[in-house]
């Protein structure tokens, strides 16, 4: 299968798909690193694929999906007001594209559910946080 | 009893997962990716008026265009084709009414003649200005005084760096001077301080510059916006320092 990363990324803008590859890109390299040289990290070398995947998905979760979910609050704001319909910039968002925003963090959340996977897997700044969070789900 | 399912023990499938959930909304998240930023701001925006909302404020979206509410994205643009939301409490008796904004000029506290936009402002009802005569041409140009300026919150899609939260403190002192030598105003109502909304997570340097700035300034510098952040807004917002 090809690499996650670039399945997530397929047909984003430039400017974001460049974002989420770039960061991914540069916390492999450190990830991989951290795996290697250090016996913390080393119950993870033989799951690096794993490690790879997941951190692609928690890139692309909080790059995206926690913006979308933000913007969603949002429009429930405007929908307790009766309002179905915003424009943001030259973008109309009608109630049937907040309704098809809506099912696509849910599918997302679905597969975290699936997995047993909490967001808070996904709430780190550095990368050896990143591995921590894991090796902590991994003993769950 | 099965096990759980995990990325360790079950990698294929959940590869098979991530690449069907792709597939089915590629388009979409294409699409929506475009307007990250605009999201970002908007989420925040959101949680300032859950904040009002809280703090025992009735808040109704107004100007709405055609029925729509319109979302005024940059500092360009007239005001009056934008909606905003307006807050109201009764203090003693009292009504208050205020305006949260986005992206508004705000004049400076310093000089009558220079102004800068912040990214979402609450300002004293109905206090809204324009004039022709800012630019070279005759195109209009909507602003508030600094005197009807309540509050403002900058907000950023990164991770907290140095130089970011100190340029906070160069705003600050444009717009609302007196907080870098008064540590507490008294308003009534009361507002939230100045803030700065990040959304990415502290490390150990930046948490010590957000420690010392509020400190020495009556305002709030909030990370992690979209985990332990956002609870600020909501169950922990008697944390947040106010005006």
């Amino acid at each position: 299968m090809s690499k996650i990363i670039n399945i997530l990324t397929a047909k984003l803008n430039y400017e974001t798909a460049n974002l989420i590859y770039n960061e991914y890109q540069e916390r492999l390299r450190e990830s991989n690193y951290l795996i290697d040289n250090y016996d913390y990290y080393k119950s993870l070398r033989e799951r690096k694929a794993s490690v790879e995947t997941t951190l692609a998905l928690s890139i692309f979760y909080k790059r995206l999906i926690t913006n979308f979910e933000g913007f969603l609050s949002f429009t429930n704001t405007l929908h307790r007001n009766k309002i179905n319909e915003m424009n943001v910039g030259s973008n109309l968002y009608q109630k049937k594209d907040m309704k098809r925003l809506y099912f696509l963090t849910k599918d997302f959340y679905d597969i975290l559910q699936k997995f047993n996977i909490s967001p808070l897997l996904f709430d780190y700044n550095d990368t050896k946080d990143f591995l921590k969070n894991l090796l902590e789900y991994r003993l769950k | 009893m099965a096990k759980k399912k995990s990325p360790f023990r079950n990698l294929s499938e959940f590869e098979k997962e991530i690449t069907d959930f792709a597939n089915k909304h590629r388009l979409e998240v294409a699409e929506h990716s475009k307007r990250i930023s605009d999201f970002f701001e908007i989420s925040c925006f959101n949680y300032l008026i859950r904040y009002y909302k809280n703090k025992g404020y009735t808040v109704t979206p107004q100007n709405l265009i055609s029925g729509k509410y319109r979302y005024k994205c940059s500092p360009a643009g007239i005001q009056k084709n934008f909606s905003f939301f307006e807050i109201k409490k009764k203090v003693r008796g009292i009504e208050h009414i205020f305006e949260i904004h986005h992206n508004l000029a705000i004049q400076s506290s310093h000089d009558e003649d220079i102004y800068t936009t912040p990214d979402i402002v609450i300002i004293q009802s109905d206090s809204v200005k324009y004039t022709t005569s800012y630019y070279n041409t005759k195109k209009t140009f909507s602003f508030v005084e600094s005197n009807d300026l309540k509050t403002f919150c900058e907000v950023k899609n990164f991770a907290p760096f140095p130089e970011l939260l100190f340029n906070f403190i160069g705003i600050l002192n444009e717009l609302k001077k007196e907080y870098m030598i008064k540590q507490n105003k008294s308003d009534s109502p009361v507002h939230i301080a100045p803030s700065l909304v990040i959304s990415g997570k502290g490390n150990k340097p930046t948490n010590l510059i957000r420690e010392r700035l509020q400190s020495r300034y009556n305002i709030n510098i909030i990370y992690d916006t979209f985990f332990e952040g956002r609870f600020y807004f909501t169950r922990q917002a008697g944390e947040l320092r106010k005006t």
